[in-house]
């Protein structure tokens, strides 16, 4: 089988400002991420703030450009591909971002923002009014919010028009980047239900990124953990959240029982990512930094413990 | 002789509604609440956006904009903040009684000011402490207290993670002496894994330093980390009150229920909300009936126990 899509060895760099154009510093948002999303999968991946799971799909879309590595779609590589091509394989990503205030025009009424997609697609106008009731519907919405505009809507049904414009036309992969973290919980709770109904629904292939190990063991089916731009475990959502095997895995799902946990500060990008926290360590050997083991066909670990 | 011991409180509200006033008409943010916080002790406001948490949380912070319309008292440490329909008392206690732990530390925190400046001011203008050696040691000690490194005071807001500017919005808070720190979403803004670490830290220090607080949150899931008592808002009116435990372990009020299954991601009930006279949940809950168009009496049950509800009424 083949992945829909496949990522392989994707660097970025961010520059960083110094005040001084000869002092160049930079960070690696990420480090060489490799995965794959088969048909109708939703592919997990959970990491703290400034882990790079954000620049991860924002790479996908082509906001941001990589250093180095591909990026396949349905085996096209999008960085080698020309513009036009390009283009027309972005235009079946479904992107849903973390804000929904800051995602759709102010100026757009409801109907408008949702029907954008099709008309980009090349949907006929009379078919483009027939499909709308009905994914207005399929959200949780009511017809009559299609004739409002976004500052008339709460936060939460905004969310649900900014998904149902994501499913629209269809897309070949979804990306949805933290969907409910600026949402208020009983909110978060609604949006995560929708998005399973939705795939009951649709069937969608996709990647969510989360910091929220709830929401990702909800809706996924693998899951992969990400820290400072590198992937530390995949793995089935069920194996990752009973068997953790990375001490950074056993830190999260002990953190969502509100225990003590501490700040991870990166700061050689050479040593494991995890040291200074971590409470396993082995003092010489975790000083490089280990590599991506493959324990079996779905379970990959970075720890020096398992290598 | 019988000893009277009265109890003191910091926070005493009575019938105080809260509105603003929307092309013509009033439109009450919070109304009639009855409220009383002890001196040193802890109360959690949950609720969902939109319920009104955090203008009543804006008015104990004497923080109300100047368009308000109040009715109703509100008392803050002896000091009458609210009475017959005006603030009359919000800026002797704001920021020197009370102070608030903003719900987003990035943007609450001037970007063209060191961190160690900001510290000065608040000690210079709150605490009149100009020397600056004196002030020195009092930030070095407030600094260590909320777990930073030194160095923190020489970098600039953007320098520093959510976590960090978060401890120092908290350190800030801490630095005026407050007797009530009033903390609006302090975990909103911060990912999973540091919710439990922040929390616990504002709930340590205020032990510590014997401070009241009020914790402002949408995650009913914190408040049994933070506080011992809680109370449940929905569109404005306060529709449950008790301790922490007995919510969570057997919620009276429909809406008390819907929040404890959307920590586990499991209500999915979703129903714009309207307010139409009646009870404030009737549009929403599962178990509506006739009874529900008259507005529920706020039925006071053992042990400061109360609930809003024709359910628990009968």
């Amino acid at each position: 089988m083949k992945p829909v899509l496949s990522m392989r060895e994707v660097w970025v760099e961010f520059r960083l400002a110094t005040g001084s154009p000869r002092v160049k510093k930079s960070v690696h948002a990420l480090r060489g991420v490799n995965f794959d999303v088969f048909e109708r999968e939703v592919y997990g991946i959970v990491g703290a703030s400034g882990s790079g799971k954000s620049t991860l799909l924002k790479v996908i879309m082509g906001f941001i450009k990589p250093s180095m590595g591909t990026i396949e779609i349905d085996g096209i590589n999008l960085l080698k591909v020309d513009r036009e091509t390009r283009k027309s394989i972005i235009k079946k990503i479904g992107y849903v971002s973390q804000n929904p205030l800051t995602a759709v025009d102010p100026r757009f009424k409801v109907k408008d923002i949702i029907a954008e997609p099709l008309k980009a697609a090349g949907v006929p106008k009379s078919d483009i009014v027939k499909i709308l009731p009905t994914l207005i519907e399929a959200v949780g919405l009511t017809p009559e919010v299609m004739e409002l505009l976004p500052y008339e809507l709460s936060l939460g049904m905004l969310q649900r028009v900014v998904i149902a414009r994501a499913i629209a036309a269809k897309p070949r992969v979804l990306l949805l980047d933290e969907p409910t973290s600026a949402l208020d919980s009983v909110t978060q709770s609604h949006i995560t239900v929708l998005l399973r109904e939705l795939r009951e629904l649709f069937g969608y292939t996709s990647v969510l990124v989360s910091h929220d190990l709830r929401v990702v063991s909800r809706l996924a089916d693998k899951l992969a953990i990400m820290l400072a731009g590198l992937i530390l475990e995949e793995g089935l959502v069920a194996d990752v959240l009973n068997r953790p095997l990375h001490p950074y895995t056993q830190a999260l799902i002990d953190s969502l029982k509100l225990k003590e946990m501490k700040e991870v500060l990166v700061a050689d990008p050479r040593v494991c990512p995890y040291y200074t926290n971590c409470t396993q360590r082995l003092e010489e050997k975790c000083r490089v930094l280990p590599p991506l083991v493959e324990l079996s066909n779905t379970r990959k670990v970075r720890c020096w413990l398992y290598a | 002789m019988v000893l009277n011991v009265k109890k003191e409180f910091a926070v005493q509200a009575e019938a105080l509604s809260l509105g603003y006033e929307d092309l013509g008409s009033v439109f009450w943010a919070v109304r009639d609440v009855h409220l009383e916080i002890e001196k040193g002790s802890s109360l959690c406001i949950v609720g969902e956006s939109g319920s009104g948490k955090t203008t009543l949380g804006n008015a104990i912070a004497g923080l109300l904009p100047p368009y308000v319309r109040v009715a109703g008292k509100l008392v803050i440490e002896g000091v009458e903040v609210i009475k017959d329909s005006r603030v009359i008392g919000a800026n002797k206690i704001r920021g020197r009684i009370v102070t608030k732990i903003p719900q987003n530390p990035a943007t609450s925190l001037n970007p063209y000011v060191r961190i160690e400046q900001m510290f000065y001011d608040v000690l210079r203008d709150v605490r009149g402490i100009r020397e600056k050696r004196i002030a020195r040691e009092e930030i070095s000690k407030l600094v260590s207290a909320v777990g930073l490194e030194e160095d923190v005071l020489y970098m600039y807001p953007h320098e520093l993670s959510g976590g960090m500017s978060q401890r120092v919005t908290i350190a800030l808070a801490l630095a005026s002496k407050p007797s009530i720190i009033v903390a609006d979403e302090p975990t909103s803004n911060l990912d999973a894994y540091l919710k439990g670490h922040i929390v616990r830290l504002i709930r340590d220090l205020s032990d510590k330093f014997g401070i009241s607080l009020v914790v402002i949150t949408h995650d009913i899931s914190i408040t049994e980390v933070v506080c011992k008592d809680m109370v449940v808002m929905f569109l404005g009116e306060i529709v449950e009150r008790g301790h922490v435990k007995d919510i969570i372990r057997a919620p009276l009020h429909p809406y008390s229920s819907e929040l404890i299954e959307a920590v586990n991601l499991e209500s999915a009930s979703y129903k714009p909300k309207k307010y139409a006279g009646g009870c404030v949940y009737h549009a929403r809950c599962p178990h509506a009936s006739n009874e529900c168009l008259k507005p529920p009496p706020l039925l006071k049950l053992s042990d400061g126990r109360e609930v809003k509800c024709w359910r628990q009424a009968r």
